[in-house]
């Protein structure tokens, strides 16, 4: 079984290297595994980092967001025909033994698409990004009918019929929530497991900013009235 | 007042010239040549008879004919603005394409160990 991991990444010099060295260390038995990271545009050296890391670098030459890195991504997968694909943040905010709990119920042909989710079990979530993802949560669900507990969480898990369903078209933070609407249109299963996210001030301010909750509101809203 | 009309149906028939110049050009279908064509003669005859934006205010039941044109700009603007905003979107996401392309053709891949 082959097992693609995507890591999008912008910026991230400051911890790259040791976000890789985490994700290579995991061993999943009977899967073959791979590293992709989806260098999107960075100004620094994350490039360079990343391909010195020894793993399968993807370079945007501009900058095109969340949504594109991931879209190349699952492009590369889908040519590649791997069978499982794991989306991982580059900012460090994931624990990679994380990586085996979302793939376990694809494994286990419980699911299509699963979410590592950060707010299932008493998270340590600081409390306005908190309100800010029921928001999200909320929202998500009045648009597309999805019900989930973190639909911004960047650990997700896709089986292959996830993969050559799921067809991403949104460039930046919106993607989290196309994710599951399309995954909603193809009729996937669904499937949500509690993770432990790392919440350190580099993967604060890395991650989504609280000002940006108004113009991902707005996209989704244009997109899904668009579309 | 007569010279602001005849700058004004001046202005309009230029761009009424640029419909037909489009249309000519194949760049303009029938449907908008028809639409526009429309849309400008209606100015013209606003510009020289006011009084008929009252009349159909009052059959639509908005009182003043200034107030229908208000509304009907404003409704025309947003719709502007969308359709602007669907293109940028499409633009952006065209761009994503291409720099996706780019990136999927040279991908850099570790280089294996030779094997001994």
């Amino acid at each position: 079984m082959t097992l693609t991991i995507l890591i999008p990444a912008f910026n991230e010099e400051r911890v790259v290297k040791q976000v890789l060295a985490g994700v290579k260390k995991v061993k999943i038995s009977g899967v073959k595994k791979e590293i992709v990271v989806i260098d999107d545009g960075s100004t620094d050296r994350t490039y360079q980092m990343a391909k010195n890391s020894k793993v399968i670098v993807l370079r945007h030459l501009l900058n095109r967001g969340l949504g594109g890195a991931l879209g190349t991504g699952l492009e590369y997968a889908k040519k590649n025909k791997s069978e499982i694909v794991v989306t991982f943040d580059a900012d460090g905010q994931h624990n990679p033994e994380d990586i085996k709990k979302v793939i376990r119920p694809i494994i286990k042909n419980q699911a299509d698409f699963v979410i590592g989710s950060r707010l299932m079990k008493n998270s340590k979530m600081p409390l306005d990004r908190k309100i800010i993802n029921m928001g999200a949560n909320v929202f998500s669900y009045l648009l597309f009918g999805v019900w989930v507990t973190d639909t911004q969480s960047g650990l997700r898990a896709l089986n292959k019929l996830a993969i050559a369903k799921i067809n991403i078209k949104m460039n930046r933070m919106e993607v989290s929530s196309e994710f599951l609407k399309e995954a909603k249109k193809s009729h996937l299963r669904i499937k949500e497991i509690p993770i432990k996210a790392i919440y350190s001030k580099y993967s604060r301010a890395k991650g989504q900013q609280n000002s940006n909750a108004l113009a991902v509101i707005i996209k989704l809203l244009m997109y899904r009235f668009a579309n | 007042m007569l010279y602001t009309q005849i700058t004004i149906t001046f202005f309009v028939l230029f761009a009424l010239s640029r419909v037909v110049l489009r249309f000519r050009e194949g760049k303009l279908s029938n449907q908008s040549l028809l639409s526009w064509s429309v849309l400008w003669t209606f100015v013209i005859v606003v510009i020289w008879k006011p009084q008929t934006t009252t009349h159909i205010a009052q059959i639509i039941g908005i009182g003043r004919g200034v107030d229908l044109i208000i509304y009907a700009s404003i409704v025309a603007l947003f719709y502007l603005i969308f359709r602007i905003y669907i293109k940028l979107e499409e633009n952006e996401r065209n761009i994503t394409t291409l720099i996706r392309i780019i990136a999927l053709f040279r991908a850099n891949k570790p280089k294996k160990k030779p094997k001994k």
